[in-house]
């Protein structure tokens, strides 16, 4: 029981802000509610309104992309960035192993999206192009 | 107190990592850290495959708005991507009984945990059926189109731009089948019921005679002013059908 009892005061001294402290929870419980619900709620809500009416004012490109993707990409990574560093306290560890899981991760996935998505490009390029039925 | 390691009561077993703590994780949280890396990587795997296939056929592939309108219980309601939603919020609402079940099991309070774990194993059926549901009527699809030769995909609409099944404007006609007695046929062979589906010279003549119908294709097109991207809609007299 001496085990669970320090398992409990390690856990307690999780930190009981987010945002930088911009919003402060009283309880542990009141944090999962206030912070995982609602903030992901919100912000999955946002990508629903915008994905539903599609504004045409959003159809412009920025980079070769509609600025809508571009909302719909950062408010991910915005939630991904929140999950691990808040929900899976990530922010607690020391950065040694921050770096070893967030560096790989970023690195190898941004490497793995640029090589398919380019290589999806130049196989429609030979489909539009080539003289080839379309179902071969 | 230092924060980052808990006793987890395995010190001296195989899996408790020998009591040295790198980067002061203990040896169970730091593999799981690395779990989660690799199931990251996993499922980027998946989703860069799927980016991978819409590059591909970057025109050809279908309007989600269309394809996932379904809405269990409401049925011919158009709803574009709501039930879709609706998942992503029971899954949202799983990873909150999930951490609530964590929370009450360090205050070793089993009732709690006992109760939020149920409510997240009914989250996690409710999304894998919602799943299957939704993938089973997807594959099924509710209008039928016209495949070309060539693997292209027509569709018909009405004159707003409206789908229309072929059921509604293709009447069957004369099949030149005979069916086989119980002698006579083998039983792992069946056709379709007839009915299923039509030949091009039934859809001809039915597009003919509905002078509304439109054909649209799957190539993609950007209307210069709202700079929306929609698929291409044939003009009838561009037609041989006619």
């Amino acid at each position: 029981m001496a085990d669970h009892a320090a398992h409990t005061d390690g856990h307690a001294e999780h930190k009981l802000e987010i945002f930088r402290g911009l919003v402060k929870f009283k309880s542990n419980t009141q944090k999962i509610w206030g912070g995982v619900l609602i903030f992901l709620s919100l912000i999955t809500i946002v990508e629903v309104a915008l994905g539903y009416i599609k504004p045409d004012s959003l159809n412009g490109h920025i980079l070769g992309l509609k600025i809508l993707n571009w909302i719909f990409i950062i408010l991910t990574l915005v939630k991904a960035y929140y999950i691990t560093w808040d929900f899976m306290h990530m922010r607690d560890e020391v950065s040694g192993l921050r770096r070893a899981v967030v560096w790989t991760g970023v690195f190898l996935i941004i490497y793995l999206i640029a090589i398919l998505l380019v290589e999806g490009e130049y196989i429609y390029q030979v489909y539009k192009n080539a003289a080839v039925s379309f179902d071969f | 107190m230092d924060t980052t390691v808990a006793p987890t009561g395995t010190e001296g077993q195989t899996w408790g990592g020998g009591g040295s703590n790198p980067l002061k994780a203990s040896y169970g949280k730091m593999m799981m850290w690395f779990f989660i890396l690799s199931d990251a990587l996993t499922f980027s795997g998946f989703l860069a495959a799927y980016g991978f296939s819409r590059f591909k056929f970057i025109e050809e592939w279908p309007i989600a708005d269309e394809v996932f309108n379904h809405f269990p219980f409401m049925h011919g309601t158009d709803a574009p991507m709501f039930y879709v939603a609706l998942m992503t919020f029971i899954l949202i609402g799983s990873s909150v009984t999930m951490v609530l079940a964590v929370d009450a099991g360090h205050h070793m309070d089993k009732k709690k945990v006992s109760f939020y774990l149920l409510l997240t194993v009914i989250g996690g059926l409710i999304f894998v059926g919602s799943q299957a549901w939704e993938w089973k009527n997807f594959i099924a699809g509710e209008y039928g189109a016209v495949k070309t030769k060539g693997g292209k995909i027509l569709q018909f609409t009405d004159a707003e731009g409206a789908r229309v099944a072929l059921n509604e404007f293709v009447t069957v006609g004369e099949r030149p089948v005979e069916a086989l007695g119980n002698n006579e046929g083998i039983w792992y062979q069946s056709d379709d019921p007839i009915g299923s589906t039509y030949t091009i010279d039934e859809v001809r003549k039915g597009f003919a005679a509905n002078p509304d119908l439109r054909i649209r294709t799957q190539v993609l097109q950007v209307d210069a002013e709202t700079g929306a991207s929609h698929k291409t809609m044939l003009s009838r007299k561009s037609l041989y059908l006619n």
